[in-house]
């Protein structure tokens, strides 16, 4: 460890006030970057959670070191930690088109929490070093966006006359290695003709291919229509 | 001053870090290409911060024998924060499991995943290397590959799930008569909460015939029947 810091770990007025200063500081730069996104919880609540693991942290550190009830200089912290995944579960949604959102901010909360508990324990190097591993994770997030590549998700529907058709239908898909998936069908009758209208998530390559694709389906006997209705992803 | 990797150093504890910041940011870009809720910054974060629980215990054992002379206090146990940093992340994983429609349940290995990454954060944490790159190996294999093939797998089994929305809820006995006439096998079904107006819909549980495996063929004939609405395949 790097001993030149050693005078500030204790519970000494001095050490205190630095070890505040470095939870509120960890605290905010991990807060930082879920404010610059407009998220529920910004640079304020992350100082807040990480200041008051630090104090919970500070004061088991205290009983230990200036009092002489006996205890575990742990016990205080660990509590924190759980606390705070209580309050995270909170913070996660669930959306209509059952989403969930809100994961990555309830660790960052969480990993705050964990921050500051070492920086209440004067763990300078380890609370610093985390805190710029995380701030650095979440700034370059945006850069590795650009290289993940997304396969796109079409609903399509299929209207077909025959039953069969939709059977010949999949294994043309599945011959241009395009992904089947929630496959719905429905039986209507226009004009006392009998016509299957099936809806289907395909996962398709590459723009390039999805008209081929199409034109592919439409042109097995038995197809009337094909129909990008949306993409899903 | 400075050390070595093993015992608890300075730069053992720069290693640990950047190392936890690595294998999970690892794991996380894999999972951040499947578009999953938690993604790259979910797991660095999850692992450095268990990463750094575990040090802080190391740290505080060799405080209290070295700056603050209190000696190898009794009461002192290196493992507690490890074992609050499980439970926690067991609640916040908890918060990402959905209960779907359909009685589908989603989320769970997007639960465990979380859950995974911050148990190797505290191998990492602990220098227990030899463990870490197990895990490491492990998760991208199931992440990566398990996917492909589970998929695949499902497509192809005999098994089969599936909604069917009716009109009248005596359709029902006429629907699972024409799957049994078909030759497919019914494990279960369930009759769901009506939906909007008088359009019943039910989950059924089935096992196709041996003789005609295809999804699609079946889902024609089901589809096809007077009294069906609609039929949809469900796949977990």
């Amino acid at each position: 460890m790097l001993h030149f810091l050693d005078p500030f770990r204790g519970v000494d007025t001095l050490s205190v006030i630095i070890k505040l200063f470095t939870a509120v500081l960890i605290g905010a730069a991990v807060g930082l970057e879920r404010s610059h996104k407009n998220k529920p919880a910004g640079v304020r609540t992350h100082m807040l959670v990480a200041t008051g693991a630090a104090i919970a942290s500070m004061t088991g550190l205290f009983i230990q070191l200036a009092t002489d009830m006996p205890s575990d200089i742990t016990r205080i912290s660990a509590a924190v930690i759980s606390g705070l995944s209580f309050l995270g579960v909170g913070t996660i949604v669930v959306t209509k088109s059952y989403n969930v959102k809100g994961l990555t901010t309830a660790a960052g909360l969480w990993a705050s929490g964990i921050v500051g508990i070492a920086a209440g324990l004067g763990f300078y190097e380890g609370a610093f070093l985390a805190g710029a591993l995380i701030l650095f994770s979440e700034l370059s997030a945006g850069f590795f966006r650009g290289l993940i590549t997304h396969e796109p998700v079409y609903n399509v529907e299929v209207l077909t006359r025959d039953k069969d058709t939709m059977a010949k239908v999949m294994r043309v898909l599945k011959d241009h290695h395009v992904s089947i998936s929630n496959l719905k069908m429905i039986f209507t009758e226009v004009d006392g003709e009998p016509y299957y209208l099936s809806q289907v998530h395909l996962k398709i390559r590459s723009d390039s291919d999805k008209e081929k694709i199409y034109s592919q389906i439409a042109s097995v006997e038995g197809v009337e229509q094909v129909l990008e209705i949306e993409q899903i992803k | 001053m400075v050390g070595s990797f093993d015992a608890f150093s300075f730069l053992s504890v720069v290693f640990r870090l950047l190392l936890a910041a690595l294998c999970g940011g690892l794991i996380g870009f894999e999972r951040s290409k499947k578009d999953q809720p938690a993604g790259l910054r979910t797991y660095t974060i999850c692992c450095v911060a268990a990463a750094l629980a575990t040090l802080t215990s190391y740290y505080v054992y060799e405080m209290l024998t070295a700056v603050w002379a209190e000696g190898e206090s009794l009461k002192f146990d290196g493992s507690r924060y490890a074992a609050a940093v499980l439970s926690g992340i067991g609640f916040l994983a908890a918060g990402s499991i959905v209960r779907a429609a359909h009685q589908q349940i989603t989320g769970l290995t997007t639960a465990i995943g979380v859950f995974v990454d911050v148990c190797m954060g505290i191998a990492i944490g602990a220098g227990f290397y030899a463990a870490v790159i197990g895990a490491f190996v492990m998760l991208i294999i199931v992440f990566d590959m398990m996917g492909h093939f589970e998929g695949a797998f499902k497509r192809r089994t005999r098994n089969l799930t599936m909604v069917v929305s009716f009109e009248d809820i005596l359709d029902l006995d006429t629907i699972t008569e024409a799957i049994r006439n078909y030759g497919a096998e019914i494990y279960e079904f369930d009759l769901e909460e009506t939906g909007e107006g008088n359009i019943r819909s039910a989950v059924i549980w089935t096992k196709l015939p041996k003789e005609n495996t295809s999804h699609s063929l079946f889902l024609t004939a089901i589809a096809q029947m007077p009294c069906v609405e609609s039929v949809q395949e469900l796949i977990a």
